[in-house]
């Protein structure tokens, strides 16, 4: 009985420590969109597309 | 073009990663929360104590929301709240008002199957704890145990072993 409620702590802790190592990689992830968005501007930018000629 | 391609597979991937984070999310019992810290043995959550109150406790996760932080306590096994759950979360909610100096809006219980029940840290709830504590420690200080209190709502007394012990031959109804 006191096995299976120590097990089943377990297991969420599990859960949650996945939580928390999923919420870095977004962070990391959504750092690296912000930055190829910033490469894709600056590519439309440089190839004068939006620019007025 | 390849800077619009990788951008394109990292939305993705962010997209796939915020499903999965949700579903784990749901497991833990977490909505809005961001978890802050949980009780595994390789990352223990912090003892928490109080002089003040003679408290001390260790919730199952804490959770930040907004700049509160929030009591998560996992009660994987039960189907349904107990007063002694709602009173050990105040309790918590209490240590977390001490240590942080910021007090908990709720606190969170997570019953069987992830189903997630908030208890408000209203003042009326935090007097109740008070009171409940004074009560215990009145019982402890106390020379002879204290009397037995038929338990007809939580159903407890009826089937108990022990019921012609505190009820003598002919067990209360």
């Amino acid at each position: 009985m006191l096995d299976n409620g120590i097990r089943e702590h377990r297991r969420i802790a599990t859960h949650a420590v996945q939580v928390r190592a999923l919420r870095r990689v977004r962070g990391t992830v959504l750092l690296l969109i912000v930055v190829l968005l910033a490469g894709v501007a600056v590519q439309i930018l440089n190839s004068g597309d939006l620019l007025p000629t | 073009m390849m800077l619009a391609m990788l951008l394109i597979a990292a939305i993705l991937v962010y997209a796939l990663l915020t499903g999965l984070s949700r579903r784990e999310r749901a497991k833990v019992g977490l909505t809005n929360e961001v978890l802050e810290y949980t009780d595994d043995s390789t990352e223990p959550a912090p003892t928490l104590r109080s002089d003040r109150y003679g408290l001390v406790g260790r919730p199952d996760q804490l959770a930040h929301v907004g700049t509160a932080l929030v009591p998560v306590e996992q009660k994987p096994r039960a189907r349904r709240l107990q007063q002694s759950h709602i009173l050990q979360v105040a309790a918590q909610c209490l240590l977390v008002q001490e240590v942080y100096g910021v007090r908990p809006p709720y606190g969170v219980v997570v019953l069987a199957g992830g189903s997630r029940r908030q208890i408000d840290f209203s003042p009326q709830l935090e007097r109740r704890l008070l009171d409940t504590m004074s009560r215990m420690r009145a019982m402890l200080g106390a020379d002879k145990p204290p009397e037995p209190v038929w338990m007809r709502d939580a159903g407890k007394c009826r089937p108990c072993g022990f019921r012609e012990t505190c009820w003598g031959q002919r067990p209360a109804d």
